[in-house]
């Protein structure tokens, strides 16, 4: 699946969708295939501020765990919770039903220091790193 | 197979007590009854054929050769089993006077010197349960060590190719684990440790053989690094079968060490444990060790608590069951012995990478101790290391260890043993090559493997996504 | 073989290993003996041990009945010469007997999910305190003062190494002071850890406590050295208790000086996430046949390395299977039998003890199978009766000073009404 063109990327694997308000962020689908297949979302909980770069959720595959960062400070407003019991979402559509949470951004400044999707597509295209 | 739960048969109990006392009294008040309690109901015949059937699922090493890399899988002694069961040993009570137990802490004491003349280190804890019990008993001792000369250290270095225990431990301590990358032969890369060294750096952890079984040459100037560095270092001993008699942990440098008796010292593993895990230490840091520990005064033995012990990690004094069958070997074995566990633990190992050589990828290609690892360097038609794992069960043999370490791609650690015959590892070798081979011709023959087993491959993602750990009628009915 | 390697001799395989870190096997080690001599030099050492005819010593670890099953079962070599079940295939016997275990745990202890065990109940302790802190995110824990004196120790240990600060809770009576404990209960608090029985034998009020700690955001920990009184009394469950943790050697382990004994783990199914240790869970293989595999590994250190909820890499999985096969050769009238017998056999001493001149009980409450009294001269007597065959008890001054002449005296079914006579006689 290709990376969106709408979207932004951190190196970390998360991607946000920022033409919406709320934001929406969730990890990229290069990232759902060198996890494999996922087993539990620990989301994080709406109302909480973070910082970009922050810690806000977790995902589990069964030989893996990846930290999923805030690509940009805000305030969390929801969690998937559809992820709870089909974690899966992310696997088969890591830009659409896999999304993590939705953020409330504090600012949108931060948002140009995130990779576009072209340099995102260079990041990844030596494979696993 | 099914479970004990679905054979159970209500009110058919296994033991009845017949009371030894008869009471006219109640005793407690019926309200701190418990209203029921759910358990399994069978005969004892039903018991017993259960666990035999259980048992024939399990392989352990009586059944089947058990490279398994990194945890030294050799013959378990039935010498050590006896001895360990006596009377003497298994009814005696850790909070008896020790005027009672004076046998016990004779063999403590014993075990404790023989651990001590073979690591060169004086101070001994026979406390810790396991290895990476040790670990975070080695690192308390660090703390406190630093905590005492009032320095605040923060930092723990450990090599990429190290045991996920080793930065488990540390944060256990509160340190944070800097990973320290392995030069291109797997060994510790001496100017990338300079460079992370500095006064925030409590020690490094690392083992020598290391994970990719390679004694590392430069261990003097690692070593020397660190303590001019003010640092301490930390050896993870679960390598010291490559040793026994060769060179003492003290000699290169180490200054806290946990040896593995379960692994070295031949006392089984129990499907998962209990072993143990002592840890020797230099004379600077004897007084940081957990206790109490059995010391002999005057002909008499008692417990002493060291004077800045970081106090108890564990209730009592250890597992003390393992630690008379790990006596029990070194007595069996004697100096001469311990020394041939090593001479032959290591000719086995590299008996084995010759035969194989031609046909498997060696991760890297130095001389190697008591184990080696393959990569999946080569291997055709999209066949993983886990297949070949997973069809050697076929064969009749338990798999060496599997993607560990993490910096090989692929990883097959292979660790002989010593206490193997050159038959069973030719037949081993033979095994790999046959599999190499299938996997060239019919590689779905490897793929689907194991063929033979009493299940076939499970399903670990339905395992994690929905997890059923506790039988439940509810669920099942 | 040598020839095979490319090597001229065994010493060629060692060359690696410079001059400077060269020895040789020290000379102080023993030289190696036959079997025969091996079982002598042990059997001596173990006959300098004293064994009493008949013990009053519990404290964490209790001389139970151990029916012959159990040694049967954990002797078969497939199964204590086996390790971890990395290759589940070959493994089902382990994994199928730590489910069940797991299963027979929640069961007995009245909680959701059990893990496969850990070291021992004092690190199971400290563990489940580790894990109220990672769960809550505070930094503040609140101990029972009577939790026995060793978990005690160790939660202090672990502890320190990462600076969480311990409020003990004190005691009125030998029991947990409830005002006192509301009185230290604030936002900070991680976990509230109470034992019953507790290390002086008497059974808690745990409804109480459970009440008062849910006044606060604090995790509610129960925490057990004599896992057999749960085949008669309430369990922790039924106390809506977090996490149960505590030592399971009473179900089919001998006391062998302490060790190895079984690390027992139980919590809510919300936790279960973040509990540590080993966990087997149910699933299928790719006909459709049920199979049971380590699950929830990305808890363990393997895999999250630093962030692991726990190093342990390991359980212990062989007293598992002994306390599996002793809870399944007793099944649920011979759980419950065995612990009545050993309260019974408890309160018919305590009676007959404090009906001695001079003795004393220390505290009125309820107790289990372990009492305390006071015996004018105890550490004289001690001596005394040891000498005769008979361990009378622990004397508690070595552990708390300010408990002169107190003795902890605790019963099993191994006693008999004759032991306890010849008891009171000694104590007189």
């Amino acid at each position: 699946m290709s990376n969106p063109e709408n979207l932004k990327f951190l190196e970390s694997h998360e991607w946000i969708d920022a033409s919406h308000e709320p934001a929406v962020c969730g990890i990229s689908d290069f990232a759902q295939q060198q996890l494999t297949d996922i087993v539990f979302v620990e989301l994080p909980e709406p109302g909480k501020k973070v910082a970009k770069g922050d810690r806000v959720a977790v995902v589990e595959s069964v030989k893996s765990v990846s930290d999923i960062y805030a690509p940009a400070s805000g305030e969390i407003v929801e969690a998937n919770t559809a992820l709870s019991d089909s974690p899966e979402l992310i696997n088969g559509d890591a830009f659409g039903k896999g999304w993590i949470f939705k953020i409330k951004l504090s600012g949108t400044e931060e948002l140009n220091s995130l990779l576009s999707k072209q340099e995102y597509d260079a990041a990844t295209a030596g494979g696993a790193h | 197979m099914k479970l004990l739960f679905e054979k159970s048969k209500k009110n058919r109990p296994g033991t009845r007590f017949t009371s030894s006392f008869e009471s006219d009294r109640p005793g407690l008040a019926q309200k701190y009854f418990r209203s029921s309690l759910d358990l399994p109901e069978l005969s004892e015949p039903e018991v017993m054929r259960h666990y035999t059937a259980l048992s024939k699922q399990n392989i352990g090493v009586d059944n089947a050769f058990y490279p398994l890399g990194s945890c030294t899988m050799k013959y378990n002694p039935r010498i050590n089993e006896q001895t360990s069961r006596f009377e003497g040993f298994a009814s005696s009570h850790p909070l008896f006077d020790a005027s009672l137990v004076q046998g016990n802490l004779a063999l403590m004491v014993h075990l404790a010197d023989a651990l001590s003349a073979i690591t060169g280190l004086p101070g001994i804890t026979l406390a810790p349960a396991a290895g990476a019990h040790g670990e975070l008993t080695g690192l308390m001792i660090m703390k406190k060590y630093f905590t005492d000369k009032g320095e605040k250290r923060t930092k723990i270095i450990a090599p990429d190719s190290s045991h996920g225990t080793n930065p488990a431990s540390a944060s256990m301590c509160g340190f944070t684990t800097i990973s320290l990358k392995s030069n291109k032969d797997g060994m510790v890369d001496i100017s990338a440790l300079r460079e992370l060294m500095d006064k925030d750096v409590a020690g490094l952890m690392m083992t020598n053989p290391n994970t990719l079984g390679v004694f590392d040459k430069n261990i003097e100037e690692i070593t020397r690094i660190i303590h001019e560095a003010g640092g301490l270092v930390y050896g993870d001993g679960a390598n010291a079968n490559a040793l026994l008699g060769k060179t003492l942990f003290s000699k290169m440098g180490f200054d806290i060490i946990h040896l593995n008796l379960h692994k070295t010292f031949s006392t089984p593993h129990g499907g998962g444990g209990p072993g143990a895990g002592p840890v020797a230490v230099t004379e600077t840091l004897k007084e940081f060790l957990p206790g109490p520990l059995p010391v002999k005064n005057s002909g008499t033995y008692s417990f002493q608590m060291p004077k800045k012990s970081i106090g108890r990690i564990r209730s009592f004094f250890g597992n003390f069951g393992v630690l008379v069958r790990a006596y029990t070997y070194i007595c069996s074995l004697g100096r001469d012995g311990l020394s041939a566990v090593s001479d032959h633990a290591v000719l086995n190992a590299e008996y084995v990478k010759a035969l194989l050589k031609d046909y498997y990828h060696i991760a890297y290609d130095s001389p190697t101790k008591h184990e080696f690892v393959l990569d999946d360097t080569g291997l055709p038609n999209g066949v993983t290391t886990m297949d070949i794992a997973k069809r050697l069960l076929d064969y009749g043999f338990h798999p060496p260890t599997v993607y560990f370490p993490l910096i090989v791609h692929g990883a097959l650690m292979i660790e002989p043993t010593e206490t193997e015959s050159k038959e069973t590892l030719e037949e081993f070798a033979d095994a790999l090559i046959a599999i190499r081979q299938e996997a060239a011709t019919n590689p779905d023959m490897v793929k689907n493997a194991p063929h033979t087993t009493p299940v076939f491959r499970l399903d670990e993602v339905m395992a994690a996504r929905k997890p059923d750990l506790c039988y439940t009628v509810q669920q099942k009915g | 073989m040598l020839h095979t390697i490319g090597k001229a001799s065994i010493q060629d395989l060692f060359r690696d290993i410079k001059g400077s870190l060269r020895h040789d096997i020290d000379e102080s080690l023993p030289e190696g003996m036959h079997e025969r001599d091996v079982f002598r030099h042990l059997k001596n050492i173990s006959a300098q041990n004293i064994l009493p005819r008949t013990s009053f010593a519990g404290g964490g670890m209790y001389h139970h009945f151990i029916p012959a099953t159990v040694d049967a079962v954990i002797s078969r070599s497939e199964f204590f010469t086996s390790y971890t079940p990395y290759q589940p295939e070959v493994s089902q016997g382990n994994l199928q007997a730590i489910y069940e275990y797991q299963t027979m745990i929640c069961r007995l202890l009245g909680m959701e999910v059990s893990n496969a065990s850990l070291y021992d109940g004092a690190t199971a302790v400290a563990e489940s305190l580790l894990m109220s802190v990672h769960i809550t995110g505070k930094r503040e824990v609140c101990i029972a003062e009577n939790l026995n004196p060793e978990y005690l120790a160790v939660c202090k240990t672990y502890c320190e190494a990462v600076d969480i600060s311990i409020n003990i809770i004190p005691t009125k009576n030998g029991s947990v002071d409830i005002k006192a404990l509301q009185g230290m209960l604030s936002e900070h608090t991680a976990g509230v850890i109470v034992q019953s029985p507790n290390f002086f034998g008497i059974i808690e009020d745990l409804d109480t406590v459970r009440k008062c700690v849910r006044t606060s955001p604090a995790m509610f920990i129960v925490a057990f050295s004599e896992a057999l009184a749960w085949g008669l009394l309430e369990p922790p469950g039924s106390f809506d208790a977090d996490i149960a943790a505590g030592e399971g050697q009473s179900l089919g382990i001998p006391v062998q000086f302490g060790g190895p004994g079984l690390g027992i783990m139980a919590c809510k199914q919300k936790y279960m996430r973040k509990m540590p240790g080993r966990i087997c869970g149910a699933t299928v293989d790719t006909q459709g046949n049920r199979g049971f595999v380590l699950t929830l590994q990305a808890r363990e250190q393997h895999i999250r390395r630093e962030s692991a909820n726990s190093n342990i890499c390991s359980n212990h999985a062989l007293c598992a299977l002994a306390a599996s096969v002793y809870m399944a050769t007793l099944g649920t009238q011979g759980m419950l039998d065995a612990a009545h017998q050993s309260m019974l056999l408890a309160h018919h001493a305590h009676e007959q003890l404090c009906g001695v001149r001079g003795i004393e009980p220390l505290y009125a409450h309820d107790f289990f199978n372990e009492f305390v009294i006071k015996v004018p001269d105890i550490r004289g007597k001690y001596t005394r009766l040891a000498g005769e065959g008979i361990v009378p008890g622990i004397l508690l001054e070595e552990m708390y000073p300010n408990m002169k002449d107190c003795l902890l005296v605790s019963c099993t079914e191994m006693n008999t009404g004759q032991d306890i006579l010849e008891l009171a006689k000694g104590l007189s």
